[in-house]
């Protein structure tokens, strides 16, 4: 394979309408802002029914050619490696990782196959900021639609951000740049044949490179648009892996996380550009279906998790006519703090636990959008400010409940 | 007249007297092996209670999801009260057993070792009984959930009928 000092990693499962838009517009990237530079670009494939991997041949040949004449001596490679093990990112992101590691390469960037609105802009913003400025982990930072992304907007980004004391928008955004050492340092993580492996790898890469202090930015990437591929229909396993795993990440980092109170940003690099969004459609209704028959009928196993006045008010906000209907930040916050405490002393069986906290998420997404219907990205971005400094004031509350380790003495404050 | 005084009448009446005599000791050991295991029991339940209060089985017991079936059935007011008192059973019984055995009549010889031959047969169905109400209330739990996420309108009730399905199951299998 020999030595290259930038890797673009595509992992793909059925993505044959996509790929080659994202292979192509890697190639593009690779040419225009990093010509001096050896590149590969490597798509980690899943086992495709679909032609994925034929789609991605078809776009080689396509640029090969140009490739040639301009880099005769580097050329931008495609490998094609079918990777084993879990049908899911996290074995891609591994196989890319070693990869990486084995070419000694500098800088690594990883997007989705299925993006629509992946532009050879992205890889320069990705890798320069890893390549030109030190930094070890680049995040994406993309404009989104105010109803997209409400697991990140609702427990990830606050909860993490509260936690680790660093500002990352997008957690689990998809796209990242990763530096050698940190690629490395990733592939000595024991995830990889977990569960974090399937949807929980993208907040392990993020928070092992926040809580380990590795140095960590953010890029505008503009708006994000996927292919069909949303795990929206699987919204339990999703919010089982992401959420699970930003709960078992909680234990790995406990000694440095309650060291930690208020945040600071990440940096922000590029340049924020209005671009328009695709609507998020949100079934107000259904969800709030949802979260009533979650308190009426899920309430005993919410007894060993939630304290009598928190469920109190879940009740509450359950009776209320679904246009008053609103859940309170600070409601919101004891409820996912004190899911994390749960799942740390095991109250019940920890996927339940997560399982369970369904109802509840689509009762908070549709208090939110209710309340931000008529707002504009701007106002709802500062909503979700304004809840991530509750998650932060309430901090105290979570460190004050989360068990000490042996030998460990709670200090007076 | 005397001889036969003697020998149909105090003779037999001194066998019945040293007959008497050694079964009241039996008798005795027994009563007082039943009064030790009941003073051992009750110390054994006081002592095993505190223990496992101060090792936090009672929450270790709820996460199982064993507490909440104690409280549901009335057994007991916990459940680290509960293994005491089954602990305590058990060494009544135990002395109990010996007690009897100490009478060395062929009657409660025979009982106590039929007690022992179906021993096995209660620790079984104990075993079943309480792995069958563990694996219910959990498979409960998960069919209430998924039900509840899936916001099908009957979840207590499919979530209800899977522990009877379970003990339908585990009472099929019972040791008999």
């Amino acid at each position: 394979m020999g030595g290259a000092e930038i890797i673009v990693g595509i992992p793909s499962y059925n993505n044959a309408d996509t790929i080659g838009h994202v292979v192509r517009a890697a190639q593009e990237g690779l040419q225009k802002y990093f010509p001096a530079r050896r590149a590969l670009i490597v798509n980690s494939d899943g086992g495709s029914k679909d032609g994925t991997v034929q789609a991605i041949d078809q776009a080689h040949l396509n640029t090969q050619m140009i490739l040639s004449v301009s880099h005769p001596l580097y050329p931008v490679h495609h490998l094609t490696t079918p990777y084993h093990g879990l049908p899911g990112r996290g074995s891609a992101f591994q196989t890319l990782l070693r990869i990486a590691e084995l070419a000694q390469a500098q800088a690594l960037a990883l997007v989705d196959a299925d993006l629509r609105s992946l532009t050879p802009e992205w890889f320069d913003l990705l890798l320069r900021p890893v390549l030109d400025r030190e930094f070890d982990y680049v995040a994406p930072y993309y404009k989104r639609h105010k109803f997209d992304g409400t697991i990140t907007n609702s427990i990830v980004y606050p909860l993490t951000r509260a936690l680790y004391g660093r500002r990352v928008r997008q957690p689990i955004g998809g796209e990242f740049g990763i530096s050698g050492r940190l690629a490395s340092r990733f592939l000595r993580g024991g995830v990889w044949s977990t569960d974090v492996a399937q949807y929980g790898i993208d907040i392990w890469m993020t928070t092992t490179a926040i809580a380990e202090n590795y140095k960590v930015c953010q890029c505008y990437l503009g708006a994000k648009l996927h292919g069909s591929k949303d795990p929206g229909p699987d919204l339990g396993s999703m919010l089982m892996q992401v959420v699970g795993s930003v709960f078992g990440l909680m234990e790995t980092y406990d000694s440095v996380w309650r060291n930690v109170l208020g945040s600071l940003p990440a940096p922000l690099l590029g340049v924020p550009f209005e671009v328009g969004v695709e609507p998020a459609p949100i079934n107000l209704g259904r969800m709030f279906a949802s979260y009533q028959q979650g308190v009426r009928d899920l309430l005993p196993v919410y007894q060993s998790i939630i304290s009598p006045r928190q469920l109190e008010g879940l009740k509450a906000a359950a009776a209320l006519p679904e246009g008053e209907f609103a859940l309170s930040d600070e409601l919101w916050v004891a409820v996912v703090y004190n899911f994390a405490l749960g799942y740390h002393r095991r109250v019940i069986d920890r996927e339940h636990l997560v399982r369970s906290l369904t109802p509840l998420y689509l009762g908070w997404v549709a208090s939110f959008a209710r309340q931000a219907e008529n707002e504009t990205a701007a106002q709802v971005e500062a909503r979700i400010e304004k809840l991530c400094l509750v998650f932060e004031q309430f901090k105290p509350y979570l460190l004050n409940q989360w068990p000490l380790q042996t030998g460990e003495k709670r200090s007076a404050s | 007249m005397k001889a036969f005084w003697t020998r149909a009448i105090l003779a037999p009446l001194y066998d019945l007297g040293q007959h008497a005599l050694a079964s009241l000791s039996n008798l005795i050991g027994m009563l007082v092996l039943i009064i030790f295991g009941l003073i051992l029991g009750w110390i054994a339940k006081e002592i095993l209670y505190r223990v496992l209060r101060a090792l936090r089985f009672d929450r270790l017991c709820d996460r199982l999801g064993v507490g909440q079936v104690v409280e549901r059935t009335g057994m007991a007011r916990s459940s680290s009260y509960l293994a005491g008192q089954i602990v305590q059973g058990l060494i009544i019984l135990a002395t109990l057993l010996a007690g009897l055995n100490e009478l060395g009549t062929p009657l409660t010889r025979n009982l106590v070792d039929r007690f022992f031959l179906y021993l096995p047969h209660l620790l079984a169905s104990l075993l079943v009984l309480i792995g069958g109400a563990l694996v219910s209330r959990f498979l409960g739990r998960s069919v209430l959930i998924a039900a509840v996420n899936a916001q099908m309108p009957s979840a207590r009730l499919l979530s209800g009928l899977t522990p009877v399905l379970r003990h339908g199951a585990d009472g099929g299998r019972c040791p008999r």
